[in-house]
C-alpha cells in the first residue's frame, strides 16, 4: 500500500475529526428528541445542574416518575384529544380568546383538540405532574404539584421562573413568564378556528388536502391548532435549524409565519 | 494620469449606481420587498448595516411587528412593539372639521410606535428564541442578547435627525436608500391627516361618502373582492366600541403593501388602493 504523504495524511485525520465531531453534533438531546430536552420532565434537574444551577424541579417540585413519555401519554386508559392522551385536562371555561377586528373565520368561546393538550401544562390551571394512569411502581408521592402559572407563590414554577416571584432567579432560574400562557389567549396567535377558506379570505395560503404543508405545518381536521406549529417531541434547543422553541419548521425570516400568511 | 483618474470616475460612479440600486426596496409582490422589511433582505447594502449599526438584527421579517406569543393587546394584531403613551401628541385641528379629533388610539398607535419616532424601531416585546422577553418591550428583551442580533445602536424615525435618528442618512431626495423625512412625524399631528376620530355621519357632513358594507368591528367601502370582509385594497374604518367608526392610519395604509392590478407591484407608500385621479381621497371626500 502507498504511504501517504505528510499533507495527506494531516488531510485525513482532519477530515476524520470533522466527520466525528458532525456524529457527536448530531446525538440526540441537541436537535431532535425529547429525550433531556425541555420535555423531558425527568432530566430537568440535571440540564439545571450542568448550567450551575440547583435541580429543583423532578421530585421535589413533582413527582419523578421516573419515565419520560407518561407525563403526557399512556397505552392504557388514555383519553383522545391527543395521541393516548394522559394528563387531566384544564376546564374549557374561563379562556379569553383572541379578537381581531380583522381575523376571517370564528374563534371559538374555549381551545379544543390539541390545543386543550398543550394547555393542560401551558396554561398554569393543572400540575404537571396531574396524569389519569401513572406507572404502577418506582415512583413516590411527595405531595407536592407545581403548576406552569406565573404566579408568584404557592406550587407555581412562576415563583423561581418569573422577576415578580417569591423566590425570582433562585440559583439562575430563568425566566419562563412567556411559556405560561394562562387562560388569557387574547394575546397569543388564535387556536381551534377553522383555516379559512379562500372565499373566507384570499390571503392564506391553501393547504394541501392533507392538511400537512410541505415543511410540516399542519392542521388538525381542517382547524389551527398549537401543534400547527410546535412539534412537542422535536426541539432544536441550540436554535441550530432556526426551529427553537419546538417549532415544526424554520423561523427564519419568518418563513414559518409565511406557510400560511400570504403578506 | 488622466487615464487613471477616468477609470477612478467609472468605477465610482459604477459602485454609487450598483449601491444606489441594491439601496432601495422594489415594492413587489409583498412586505418582503418594502421598506416595512427591516431585515432589508432585498439589499445587500442595507442588510449589512442592520445588527451591526442600525438596529437589532431579530433574522425575521414579521417579529418587529408581530409575536405569536405574549403580544399586546389592544391596537394591532399580536402586536409586538413598544406602544407609546397616549396623551402627549398634538391632534389635528381646523376650522371646518366635523367630528372630534383626539388622541391616537386603537391601530393608529401601533403605526404610531415607529412613525412618531420616540421609540426604537428594534423595541419589541418577545425576540425570536427561547426568553428573550420584556413585557412592554425593549431594545434587548430578556436583557440577554448580543451580537450579531444584538446592535450598537437602536435608531428611531426621529424628525429631529441626527445620531439616532434613520434621517441620518435618509434625509434628503437625492439619497439612494428613499427620504425618510415626510414618514417621520414626531408627536405633532397637526400637519397630518386627521386620525382616530369617528367617521362623520351624514348628518354631521353630507360631504363625505357612507362606508357601504359593516359587520361590527370594521365599516369599508366595498369595491369588488370578497362582498363580506374588507379586502387590502378598500378604504376601512374601525369599531370605535360603541357603535361608530374612526379612521386610522390603516384607513388608508395597508403596513403590508397592497397589491396593485398588475400582480407583482404594490401600490406606493403602502396605500390600499391608487390615488392617481385622487382616487383614494375621494373614496371619502365628496369634493
Amino acid at each position: 500500500m502507498k504511504h501517504l504523504t505528510f499533507i495527506e495524511n494531516l488531510i485525513f485525520y482532519i477530515l476524520l475529526l470533522l466527520v466525528l465531531f458532525l456524529i457527536l453534533r448530531a446525538i440526540p438531546g441537541e436537535s431532535g428528541t425529547i429525550f433531556r430536552s425541555k420535555h423531558d420532565l425527568t432530566y430537568l434537574n440535571e440540564r439545571a445542574i450542568a448550567k450551575g444551577g440547583v435541580g429543583a424541579m423532578e421530585g421535589i417540585s413533582y413527582i419523578d416518575y421516573g419515565e419520560v413519555c407518561v407525563y403526557c401519554h399512556t397505552p392504557h386508559g388514555a383519553i383522545s384529544v391527543a395521541p393516548l392522551w394522559n394528563r387531566v385536562l384544564p376546564s374549557t371555561s374561563g379562556y379569553s380568546m383572541y379578537k381581531s377586528s380583522t381575523v376571517d373565520t370564528n374563534i371559538p368561546s374555549s381551545p379544543d383538540g390539541v390545543s386543550l393538550a398543550c394547555l393542560s401544562c401551558h396554561d398554569g390551571t393543572v400540575a404537571v405532574d396531574s396524569v389519569l394512569n401513572p406507572p404502577n411502581t418506582g415512583w413516590i408521592d411527595t405531595g407536592v404539584h407545581y403548576r406552569m402559572s406565573p404566579e408568584t407563590s404557592g406550587q407555581s414554577c412562576g415563583k423561581c421562573h418569573t422577576p415578580q416571584g417569591e423566590l425570582a432567579g433562585l440559583y439562575g432560574a430563568h425566566d419562563a413568564t412567556v411559556k405560561y400562557i394562562t387562560k388569557n389567549l387574547a394575546d397569543d396567535h388564535p387556536v381551534s378556528m377553522n383555516y379559512p377558506t379562500v372565499l373566507q379570505d384570499p390571503k392564506f395560503n391553501t393547504p394541501p388536502g392533507t392538511g400537512v404543508f410541505v415543511n410540516g405545518i399542519r392542521l388538525f381536521d381542517g382547524k389551527v391548532q398549537c401543534a400547527s406549529c410546535h412539534d412537542p417531541h422535536n426541539p432544536d434547543e441550540q436554535n441550530l435549524e432556526g426551529r427553537a422553541p419546538f417549532l415544526r419548521t424554520s423561523k427564519n425570516y419568518s418563513n414559518l409565519c409565511m406557510t400560511c400568511h400570504i403578506k | 494620469m488622466k487615464r487613471l483618474l477616468l477609470a477612478i470616475l467609472i468605477s465610482t460612479t459604477a459602485i454609487f449606481l450598483f449601491v444606489s440600486h441594491a439601496l432601495s426596496a422594489p415594492n413587489t409582490n409583498g412586505i418582503t420587498n418594502t421598506r416595512h422589511n427591516l431585515l432589508a433582505s432585498y439589499s445587500s447594502g442595507m442588510a449589512g448595516l442592520v445588527g451591526t449599526f442600525a438596529y437589532n438584527n431579530y433574522g425575521e421579517v414579521c417579529v418587529y411587528c408581530h409575536t405569536p406569543h405574549g403580544a399586546q393587546t389592544g391596537s394591532a394584531p399580536l402586536w409586538n412593539r413598544t406602544l407609546p403613551a397616549t396623551g402627549n401628541y398634538t391632534p389635528y385641528s381646523s376650522s371646518t372639521i366635523d367630528t372630534n379629533v383626539g388622541q391616537p388610539d386603537g391601530i393608529s398607535l401601533a403605526c404610531l410606535s415607529c412613525h412618531d419616532g420616540t421609540i426604537a424601531v428594534d423595541s419589541i416585546v418577545n425576540a425570536p428564541g427561547s426568553g428573550h422577553y420584556t413585557p412592554g418591550g425593549s431594545t434587548n428583551p430578556g436583557g440577554d442578547l448580543a451580537p450579531p442580533v444584538l446592535a450598537p445602536n437602536h435608531y428611531a424615525l426621529n424628525p429631529a435627525g441626527g445620531s439616532g435618528s434613520c434621517l441620518l442618512c435618509h434625509n434628503s431626495d437625492t439619497f439612494s436608500g428613499g427620504n425618510f423625512t415626510v414618514a417621520a412625524f414626531g408627536q405633532d399631528l397637526s400637519r397630518q391627516h386627521p386620525i382616530s376620530m369617528n367617521y362623520p355621519t351624514a348628518a354631521q357632513d353630507p360631504k363625505f361618502y357612507q362606508p357601504t358594507n359593516s359587520n361590527g368591528r370594521l365599516a369599508w367601502f366595498e369595491t369588488g373582492g370578497i362582498a363580506s370582509r374588507a379586502d387590502d385594497n378598500e378604504v376601512k374604518l374601525y369599531s370605535d366600541g360603541a357603535g361608530g367608526y374612526k379612521v386610522q392610519c390603516a384607513s388608508c395604509h395597508n403596513p403590508h403593501g397592497t397589491l396593485s392590478s398588475d400582480g407583482i407591484n404594490l401600490y406606493p407608500t403602502f396605500l390600499r388602493k391608487s390615488n392617481s385621479s385622487s382616487d383614494l381621497c375621494t373614496t371619502c371626500h365628496i369634493k
